[in-house]
């Protein structure tokens, strides 16, 4: 899949732009703070419909003076030729596919996928459980329906029994009426688990031998799912979630939260065997980082039979050259590769950019 | 908010009190009213009136009706031996569209809900059970919408209905995941109806 076209209005501080993308290579050079990420991140709000960078709330994307952004691309994805509109104001959020208005935003995930590399995937390793939970899910959620559909539902019984937690400790519900909710989140939340275990065994083989190529062949990244509820030998993923559940009945109810369950799990990320948060270095952590969100690139693409869409926000400018550049010959060939950074020198050796110089805001192709 | 007429901002006000309308909805309703012809405001008024003078919840059932007794539970030729649960009146629209159900409905008038702060006391529970007991039934078929609060509804309906020896079956997920029973096309709705599951 590649995106043909993307036109622009009101997104953060980016002058009104329309660009005409290379299938393969294309660059964003900038100074800092020009827009080249600004551009990055148009091209993924525009494919998942919320920005990649965390903390950013949906209303800073609009400029600072404008009431709309508005955001338009033309991609040919293995459905043939697809159009998505985003627009955006104070109140409220439209999508349009193909001229068609939708009402779920969830529709348009999958359809034009895509895997950023940025800084903020230094969490992935460093941070909290959260951020890992959220690379599961988007990985997955691009190529299975299904799997968001039911990510989906469990966040509604979720807030549904935790809603339940409360009022009964309160003394306004009765505490048989949990039952129901209990099964309900057991049920949905299986299959979640039983989806992420499928997919880590598939990450660990490609992130592994990622790993091991960027790295040099001396260390070993091991992946493995953490469930928050202990599991007795030979128990299945439905029994140990239910005697959690049962078992913490008074402990969930003086706090009015579900305490396990896949919205508590966590990836844990390995090297030789030790865990990365605590006892990685700086560049175990990115390299492994980089790894994962190759390897998540090489699933989908065999998992949707079409590559997807690759940002890199300026992630190899702080690896050294060599790594840099290999990284850049990892993802060749046939993969749209969009790659914003500061220091021209680091990609101008390199042939086949289509080039797009950005200048406080300005983008224009050279 | 001030429109400049007490009249209109009351409408305004009575419109968003209905589901689905928010406030742009509602103005754009009211001006619209204020535009039409008297004829057609007054025919509306009117039938809201009636609406709640003469239609009322059938005593079995608790589908609209007219009558004590609404015409699909009087109905001869329906099996009354058959019970589809669903959560509204017009799921059991949607149901009957289909021409493949000849049995009797209960219509919940609603489903479990803790967010709304709506537990088994609040929906036709009790006078669902209250049938179950007078009347001898066979199966009950739960047809509650295929999301969280449907879904927790029909096991909560299962673990009261199941001890007392009659089949519950539940509605084959043959429907769009987290859609409403309501808009659901006949011909997929038709084959969850045959495909029904025991619970
Ligand atoms: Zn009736």
């Amino acid at each position: 899949m590649h995106l043909k076209s993307l036109k622009g209005t009101g997104f953060r501080n980016l002058s009104d732009f329309e660009l005409e993308f290379s299938p393969t290579k294309n660059l964003f050079h900038g100074g800092n703070g020009t827009g080249k990420t600004n551009l990055l991140e148009a091209i993924y709000y525009l494919s998942i419909g919320r920005s990649h960078r965390e903390a950013a709330e949906d209303e800073h994307l609009i400029q600072f003076n404008k009431d709309l952004m508005r955001l338009e691309g033309a991609a040919e994805a293995r459905g043939g030729e697809i159009l998505v509109e985003s627009a955006l104001n104070k109140e409220e959020k439209r999508l349009r596919i193909n001229g068609e208005p939708q009402q779920k935003l969830s529709e348009l995930i999958g359809r034009m996928p895509i895997v950023s590399l940025s800084p903020e995937d230094d969490e992935l390793c460093k941070g909290g459980p959260g951020n890992r939970r959220r690379f599961l899910d988007m990985a997955i959620s691009q190529f299975s329906r299904t799997y968001l559909a039911d990510l989906q539902e469990y966040r509604r019984i979720l807030h549904q029994r935790n809603r339940l937690l409360f009022d009964i400790r309160e003394g306004r519900a009765d505490a048989g009426s949990l039952e129901v909710w209990n099964q309900q989140l057991v049920n949905c939340g299986a299959k979640i688990i039983r989806k992420r275990l499928e997919v880590i065994d598939d990450l660990k083989e490609m992130a592994g031998s990622r790993y091991m190529r960027i790295s040099g062949g001396r260390e070993r990244l091991g992946l493995r799912y953490h469930l928050s509820c202990k599991t007795e030998p030979g128990e299945g993923v439905e029994q140990a979630f239910n005697r959690a559940l049962a078992s913490s009945f008074e402990f969930e109810k003086r706090r009015g939260l579900t305490m396990f369950g896949p919205h508590r799990d966590d990836l844990e990320i390995t090297i030789a065997g030790h865990r990365i948060r605590n006892f990685g270095s700086q560049g175990q952590q990115r390299t492994a980082a980089i790894a994962l969100k190759l390897a998540e690139a090489e699933m989908l693409a065999g998992q949707l039979g079409e590559k997807p869409v690759i940002l890199l926000d300026e992630i190899f400018a702080e690896l050294d050259r060599d790594r840099g550049g290999f990284l850049v010959d990892q993802l060749e060939p046939d993969y749209q590769i969009f790659i914003a950074t500061a220091k021209e020198e680091d990609v101008s050796a390199r042939d086949g950019f289509r080039r797009f110089r950005v200048e406080a805001g300005r983008v224009a192709p050279e | 908010m001030q429109y400049g007429s007490p009249a209109l901002s009351r409408t305004i006000d009575e419109l968003m009190k209905l589901p689905g309308i928010g406030r742009k909805t509602a103005q754009r309703l009211a001006f619209h009213l204020l535009k039409s012809q008297p004829d057609e405001a007054r025919a509306l008024a009117q039938a809201i009136i009636e609406l709640k003078d003469r239609v009322r919840f059938c005593r079995e059932c608790f589908n609209a009706t007219e009558q004590e007794v609404c015409g699909l539970c009087r109905d001869p030729k329906r099996d009354p031996a058959m019970i589809c649960v669903v959560e509204e009146a017009n799921d059991l629209l949607a149901v009957e569209r289909t021409a493949e159900y000849r049995g009797l409905f209960h219509v919940l008038q609603g489903h479990l809900s803790p967010l709304d702060g709506i537990g088994p006391d609040d929906i036709r529970v009790r006078e669902l059970m209250e049938r179950l007991g007078r009347a001898p039934v066979r199966e009950v078929i739960v047809a509650t919408n295929p999301n969280a609060e449907g879904e927790a509804t029909a096991v909560y309906l299962t673990k009261l209905i199941k001890p007392l020896g009659i089949r519950v079956t539940r509605i084959a997920r043959g429907l769009p995941v987290g859609s409403d029973l309501e808009f659901s096309d006949e011909v997929t709705l038709a084959r969850a109806l045959e495909g029904r599951l025991e619970l």
